[in-house]
């Protein structure tokens, strides 16, 4: 596998992980999401590729979705996360932290890689 | 900044492409959703842009930003597309490739690609060469 498919493999399933982080604290509408996004990761290559990702997490259940037209002058979906979505970031946290502390242990034994 | 007719045209001319493009593989219910919501996204990209001498430059700045509509249609088909597939347990051709990118892809594609045993009875990938294990092995 090349560099920038790992590189992209990566990104792609940390997503939804950030997208949920994202909208824990308040609900957001797509825009919104993308410039937090940006704003803390490179996860957002092309914006577009956020939409399909919202609408699957939405009939997934773990995101809520809601049309607000009194906002903006144009209507804006925003979504919040579910109780259900807020069981499955927790369960994503502690994996995370879990698997990220067992790489950094092997990076250290390995040494280091540079 | 606000869109001139040649501007308005060619936003026009993007959702209508990702309408058609949408079409064939999700529910009407949903194209129109997601069309109003890639729209929304598009005017208020426009509307916080500061007018510019080049807007037909600044259109395609931004539409490039989100991504060729069939590109984005085809964001949609492969999110369904993975979710059918473990839904159903059934993996077609374009199920499989729709979920190249997806973790869940490892799953369905290795229930689809087991290799059967070889006449002779050896097992397949005996020499130690890249095997994709059966669905329930993960």
């Amino acid at each position: 596998m090349s560099r920038d498919a790992w590189n992209e493999q990566l990104r792609r399933g940390a997503l939804e992980f950030a997208i949920l982080l994202t909208l824990a604290p308040a609900r957001r509408y797509g825009l919104e999401i993308i410039r937090h996004l940006e704003a803390f990761t490179d996860l957002v290559i092309t914006e577009g590729t956020i939409y399909p990702l919202l609408a699957r997490l939405t009939r997934d259940g773990l995101l809520q979705a809601e049309w607000s037209a009194s906002e903006a002058a144009h209507p804006r979906k925003y979504y919040r996360v579910t109780a259900r979505g807020r069981r499955r970031l927790a369960e994503m946290a502690e994996h995370w932290r879990d698997f990220s502390a067992k790489i950094d242990r092997l990076l250290e034994a390995a040494g280091g890689t540079r | 900044m606000t869109l001139s007719d040649t501007g308005e045209a060619r936003v026009r001319g993007y959702l209508y492409v990702l309408e058609r493009s949408l079409r064939s593989s999700l529910p009407p219910a949903v194209v129109t959703d997601a069309v109003r919501e890639v729209e929304s996204h598009i005017r208020e990209r426009v509307a916080e842009t500061e007018p510019l001498p080049d807007e037909r430059a600044a259109v395609e700045r931004l539409l490039a930003a989100l991504g060729t509509p069939t590109r984005v249609a085809r964001g949609y088909s492969l999110e369904l597309s993975v979710e059918e597939a473990l839904t159903t347990g059934r993996v077609t051709l374009r199920h499989a490739h729709a979920g190249a990118w997806r973790r869940d892809r490892r799953r369905v594609v290795g229930r689809a690609a087991v290799p059967r045993a070889r006449p002779d009875g050896a097992r397949p990938h005996a020499q130690g060469g890249p095997c994709l294990a059966p669905l329930d092995s993960h």
